[in-house]
């Protein structure tokens, strides 16, 4: 059972939340579920669901004390992707540009200049040789 | 004996806590409760991002259990490389401890 309460601090921490859909869905998942044996432990102690209730989200913390350090790790690891991907990036250059360095210089390689097109042969008349007399 | 936060030694409670079985996260708090006597204070929730950045960082696995009718729960346990860091992690508080012992005996 999902109280209106339980629900709004769910939907509160969903929308608080970066970092991928999977892993904010399966953090969510997993706070449901401790919510739900925080209820049941509380009930067993004998207090009724209301009170249960808002012991167990207490006892959970505010939404800010969950996202805070979810989106501390979430930002590092963008941030570490990202660096990843420039060194890769940086390391590629550092690879390909001496080649084509290589490649500029060597007159092995020289790119060859395009040719001129042929002139063309302008033909007076059928079977007409230029410069013949018929 | 008053309740203290213990956002600096998290780390090390929590793969603590998994050191003889893997466990889901309410479990985890569970039994840092019961071993510390009630002593660490804090939020619950602020555990489940604690423990996806050790699965991130290779130290945790995890998966999810309780099909056939039980409630499903994310199992964690301690990878090797968790094993490893839990014994240099453990070996650091020691060392820091003495010293800290050391001094206050000292003084």
């Amino acid at each position: 059972m999902t109280s209106e309460r339980r629900r709004a601090w769910i939907d509160e921490l969903e929308a608080s939340l970066r970092g991928t859909r999977r892993a904010r869905n399966r953090l969510l998942a997993e706070l449901d579920a401790h919510v739900e044996d925080a209820i049941c432990e509380e009930m067993a102690a004998g207090l009724d669901f209301g009170a249960a209730e808002r012991a167990a989200l207490a006892r959970v913390g505010s939404v800010l004390d969950v996202a805070r350090p979810w989106n501390d790790h979430a930002s590092a690891r963008r941030l570490a992707v990202r660096l990843r991907m420039l060194a890769m990036g940086v390391a590629a250059a550092a690879v390909l540009a001496p080649v084509g360095l290589a490649q500029r210089s060597d007159p092995a390689h020289k790119v060859p200049s395009t040719p001129k097109p042929a002139p063309k042969v302008v033909r007076r008349g059928p079977g007409a040789v230029p410069g013949r007399a018929s | 004996m008053a309740r203290e936060p213990f956002s600096g030694h998290l780390d090390l409670l929590l793969l603590a806590a998994l050191t003889n079985e893997p466990l889901h996260g309410y479990a985890i708090i569970e039994r840092v409760r019961r071993t510390s006597g009630g002593r660490f204070d804090y939020p619950e929730g602020t555990v489940y991002p604690a423990l996806h950045r050790l699965e991130a960082e290779g130290l945790l696995a995890s998966r999810w259990n309780g099909e056939g009718g039980r409630r499903r729960r994310r199992v964690y346990e301690l990878t090797p490389k968790g094993v490893k860091a839990l014994d240099g992690r453990r070996r650091d508080w020691e060392r820091f401890s003495r010293s800290v012992g050391a001094v206050l005996e000292g003084t």
